[in-house]
């Protein structure tokens, strides 16, 4: 076989193995299943917005633009979710010096790292575009040409985005990059995802909520396309290709050939400035300490350097604790929530509510506690042969967790404060209530993780990201929302009427559940834990 | 004579059928340096694993400074510490990050972890690396801080599976010397290794393992009692009748 498409291979068996692995089901034949039926899962609410939006079009004599609209919010998609998994594949990945050992060419290694990033974002193209495209297939004309059409319309939508941000990642990393920086680029990348993901919302929320604009884009008729394609020709191109354009076509195919043909060019160029350069340390300077603290002010400072110093459990934690606050500021930006709404006579009266909500969002996102055995990895012997407890070892994570996820609730707590005018009793009722919710998920995560401790990971992406924990911990809280829900539904108006009573015993039965979680956790698990073992 | 390590009947069982350490008795005695040695897969590590209390031991007992591992393991892990064969520790923490956790771990002083990080990491030429990250460092230059961490608490029992991969000959040598300095001080070193050449000049007692079971014990001339040649042809031989 070709050396090339040899190594092709081998990186996307080694990319779906470590998808599999990452997991961490028993059976692997459950796990294929479930990666297979995970897009599944995801694409069904996008069928319908695309059938929704299908109609609207079709209403307007433009059926088609349903295809313009999922490829342009498939583009940027993307585009943002390609930039840190270049990022990881080419900084964080360790097969870099073998594979440059072997007589392969710089834009070889290069392209065969692409090919998983070119997989990955083919599983979202199929995901946001492929129920757009059987939509207007069923609604319009279906042929063999159509599916065939609709297929290699698939396949090529990953290259645009997937070449506009290598070609990104490699310029920037090629000049601003060293050793030190990698951390800091990482995180760089994370953030420019964020930042895009935020000014997305903010975009698309001025949009519908300004019917003059909406109008001006209806009255537009033939235009529609135009203006929609405007700010993203390729669109436009792509639209009238999939329509039969032959000039379109090539526009299309020319774009992606020039941008594969840079890609190239650049590829030596980055391999050498950007990825080798990585493999090269240099000494750090400065004092050296040698002060004492405690055992436990140790051992709660390990995992938090843990956190801090990797950069994907350091982005992981700070999308979790932060990314409700963020999506506040955005609502008060966008006016979906503020001051004044908030402060209005008619909700008054359900302040200790609403403030137990803002405070608790940290917690109910957040899934530090269902990792922290994972994050250490390999790593996790060394807490074993040391002069602790295994009740230590446990206090320690649970005290990490609740100092964390503490820390996001009282970000929140602030922009409460300055969002709500609320009573002394409305704060106390809630802060209390808020670490009664705290102390109860951060025990029942680390009995999760005690669980299914998975420590055998090669990414650090796999150990907090494609983690199962991570879904059933947040599973636990939904279905506490939901018994929440169904007790509210069940007493009528009761709950309302008498906000701060309910809040009291609900903190009371959470304290009660931390309690009971925590007396299992000490006394029945610490076996199980004392047992794991890399 | 003070016995420090006792493995008494130890078992260790895989899935319920793969036996990989069978019936293991034995004693470490106070001041000497004792080597394991044996093929790859004999269950070094995981005997080294048992008594460290990394792995549970299926049946039998294990006791360290009079302390039974299962039953009192913070007095047990009090008299030892370990250096395992791959320097796996969380590598994003800086040289001397890593050195302080440990001190503190076992209570050392200010003044007393000074003077061990400072000898320990110069006489190991990595004094100058620890404000850098330990993920920069080499497989070697990992060990050698493992090494020092595990030296720091002056542990009664210097517990190192397979401690000469990746040093290079001068830091070998070194940590050879501190291997005696530790005994001469009243410490007593338990380690496995495959360089047959080390243990034979720096043991005062050897262990034999294969498929589990210890097949010879005691000093290399009570072993090759009865037996000519080297420790290498010895093993070989041993090994291959099992």
């Amino acid at each position: 076989m070709n050396r090339f498409y040899s190594l092709i291979k081998i990186q996307l068996k080694d990319f779906l193995g470590k998808t599999v692995s990452s997991l961490n089901i028993k059976y692997k034949s459950f796990a294929k299943l479930l990666i297979l039926l995970l897009p599944i899962a995801i694409s069904l609410p996008v069928f319908n917005l695309s059938l929704t939006t299908f109609i609207t079009f079709a209403q307007l004599g433009q059926p088609e633009l349903v295809i313009t609209l999922t490829y342009i919010g498939a583009v940027m998609l993307m585009f943002f979710l390609g930039i840190p998994f270049i990022v990881s594949i080419f900084f964080y990945s360790r097969d870099i010096q073998f594979l440059s050992a072997l007589p392969l060419k710089e834009e070889e290694i290069v392209f065969s790292k692409l090919s998983t990033v070119y997989f990955y974002l083919l599983l979202i193209a199929t995901i946001v575009m492929g129920p757009a495209l059987y939509v207007f297939g069923m609604n319009t004309t279906v042929s063999i040409f159509y599916i065939i059409k609709a297929l290699a319309v698939l396949l090529l939508v990953p290259l645009l985005p997937m070449l506009i941000a290598a070609v990104i990642v490699m310029l920037m990393s090629s000049f601003l990059i060293n050793s030190s920086h990698r951390n800091l680029f990482s995180l760089l990348s994370n953030f420019i995802l964020i930042g895009a993901v935020i000014a997305l919302q903010v975009i698309v929320n001025r949009y519908t909520t300004d019917p003059e604009k909406i109008r001006s884009l209806v009255e537009s008729g033939e235009g529609l396309l135009s203006i929609l394609g405007m700010r993203f020709p390729p669109s436009i191109w792509m639209t009238r290709m999939f329509v039969g354009s032959l000039t379109d076509t090539i526009l299309f195919l020319g774009l992606n050939l020039i941008l594969i043909y840079s890609l190239f060019k650049l590829s030596k160029l980055f391999y050498r400035k950007a990825i080798l350069s990585l493999q090269q340390g240099g000494r750090a300077s400065g004092e050296i300490d040698y002060k004492n603290e405690s055992r436990n002010y140790q051992l709660i400072k390990r995992h938090f350097l843990i956190i801090f110093k990797e950069p994907t459990f350091l982005m992981n934690t700070l999308f979790t604790l932060i990314l409700p606050l963020f999506l506040f500021v955005v609502m008060s930006f966008t006016g979906e929530i503020s001051r004044e709404i908030l402060n209005s006579p008619q909700l008054t009266p359900y302040h200790s509510l609403i403030f137990i909500i803002i405070i608790i969002a940290p917690v109910i996102v957040s899934n530090i506690g269902s990792t922290i055995i994972t994050r250490e990895g390999k790593s996790f012997w060394q807490t074993k042969v040391l002069p602790i407890s295994d009740k230590e070892n446990i206090k320690a994570r649970i005290q990490a967790t609740v100092l964390l996820t503490f820390v996001g609730s009282a970000l929140m707590g602030f922009f409460a404060l300055y969002l709500l005018e609320l009573s002394f009793k409305a704060i106390l009722i809630g802060s209390v209530f808020g670490i009664a919710v705290i102390l109860f998920f951060s025990v029942i995560d680390l009995i999760i993780n005690i669980y299914r401790p998975f420590l055998n990971w090669n990414n650090p992406t796999a150990a907090v990201k494609n983690n199962l924990n991570v879904m059933i911990a947040l599973g636990l809280r939904a279905v506490t929302a939901g018994i929440i829900y169904g007790i509210y539904k069940l007493t009528d108006d009761y709950m309302l009427n008498n906000i701060n009573t309910v809040i009291l015993i609900a903190t009371a039965v959470f304290f009660g559940a931390y309690l009971g979680a925590r007396y299992f956790l000490y006394n029945k698990l610490v076996d199980r834990f004392r047992k794991i073992y890399v | 004579m003070i016995i420090l390590l006792k493995l008494d009947s130890v078992k260790k069982v895989y899935d319920n059928q793969t036996k990989a350490v069978d019936n293991l008795n034995l004693e470490i005695k106070k001041g000497e340096i004792f080597g394991f040695l044996g093929p790859n897969g004999a269950g070094k590590t995981t005997t080294i694993k048992m008594i460290t209390g990394i792995l549970e031991a299926t049946e039998g007992k294990i006791t360290i400074n009079g302390h039974d591992i299962e039953k009192d393991p913070i007095k047990a892990k009090e008299s030892f510490t370990y250096v395992p064969d791959h320097p796996e520790i969380f590598d994003s923490i800086r040289g001397i990050d890593y050195l302080n956790f440990i001190a503190d771990m076992y209570q050392v002083s200010s003044k007393k972890r000074e003077e061990k990080i400072n000898k320990f990491t110069k006489d190991f030429e990595i004094y100058d690396d620890l404000r850098t990250p330990i993920n920069s460092y080499s497989h070697g230059m990992k060990q050698k801080l493992l090494i020092s961490g595990a030296l720091i608490p002056e542990p009664e029992i210097f517990i190192l599976d397979e401690p000469l991969g990746g040093l290079d000959p001068r830091s070998a040598r070194t940590l050879k010397d501190m291997m005696h300095d530790h005994c001469d001080r009243g410490g007593t070193v338990f380690f496995s290794s495959h360089v047959l050449e080390v243990v034979e000049n720096l043991c005062d007692r050897i262990g034999i393992i294969d498929e589990g079971k210890l097949i010879a014990c005691g000093t290399l001339d009570e072993i090759n009692k009865n037996k000519s040649g080297s420790l290498e042809d010895l093993f070989l031989e041993l090994t291959e009748n099992e």
